[in-house]
């Protein structure tokens, strides 16, 4: 029950966190998909997904394991483009990022959603 | 907040690309025009984008580092007009030659095409935003 409440619960919120962090740094890829000399930027989750994984309480007074969402984020700008604008975004690998990335959200916020469901029947002792 | 600004982003490249495009149609538009308000033929006119931090107070690392696109200006294209032997036209010179913009369908056409292309891409990304929204509000049913 702790694994699956305790920890899953906490690590999926992070999880949609960061994703939702990113899809906003994908959207400002493609808006400036024709902005000369504009360098495309991706955010980084495995800082935070080990943070979230490792992060155990040492002291009893601490609240939870659930890492400071953005903390551990790391932003990285793409090359410098060799377009002659200087424009660094690859299109069509901006769409995909965006795509998995929005897909990712919503498959997690829906095992979420499930996991809420069986910590409610856990404590109610009856399914909805 | 977001989702919102997603939404914000994506509405600043709709808006961005929209203004392109109507540049664009303007360009296609006044491809034979020879008389502007400022004199001469019609001049061409190209946008500039620009990356644009988000309006907001309180904001991490990261939502600092977040950029929407504006039309930064728009600037008149500098190649000499066309020069057309055309002496029964109104606007011709002692000559009977006249200026003529320079436009190039070719040119055009392909802004518009790029114009468009990326008009849908900030859409998708809108519709995304909106399905990951709907996403989190099951959460909690």
């Amino acid at each position: 029950m702790d694994a699956l409440i305790g920890k899953a619960i906490p690590q999926l919120e992070a999880s949609l966190r960061f994703r939702e962090a990113r899809q906003a740094v994908l959207a400002a890829n493609v808006a400036n998909i024709d902005t000369p000399g504009y360098r495309s930027a991706d955010l980084k989750f495995e800082d935070a997904l080990g943070a979230a994984v490792t992060l155990s309480r040492s002291h009893p007074a601490h609240l939870s394991d659930a890492p400071e969402a953005g903390s551990a984020y790391r932003l990285e700008l793409g090359p410098r483009g060799t377009r002659p604008d200087g424009n660094g975004v690859d299109s069509d690998r901006a769409m995909i990022q965006l795509s998995r990335n929005a897909g990712a959200f919503s498959d997690q916020a829906e095992v979420l959603a499930r996991l809420l469901a069986l910590a409610r029947i856990a404590v109610t002792g009856e399914p909805r | 907040m977001k989702l919102s600004d997603i939404m914000d982003i994506a509405a600043s490249g709709l808006s961005a690309q929209r203004a392109r495009m109507t540049v664009t149609a303007s360009n296609l538009a006044n491809a034979e025009t020879t008389r502007t308000p400022e004199g001469g033929p019609y001049r061409r006119r190209d946008v500039v984008f620009a990356a644009r931090p988000l309006p907001g107070g309180f904001r991490g690392e990261i939502d600092r580092a977040l950029r929407s696109v504006q039309v930064d200006r728009v600037i008149e294209d500098s190649r000499p007009p066309v020069t057309r032997y055309e002496p029964s036209h109104p606007d011709a010179n002692a000559e009977g030659n006249v200026l003529l913009p320079r436009i190039e369908p070719v040119e055009e056409f392909t802004n518009m095409l790029s114009a468009s292309r990326s008009f849908e891409a900030n859409l998708l990304v809108l519709r995304k935003a909106r399905e990951m929204g709907q996403a989190a509000l099951r959460i909690g049913r």
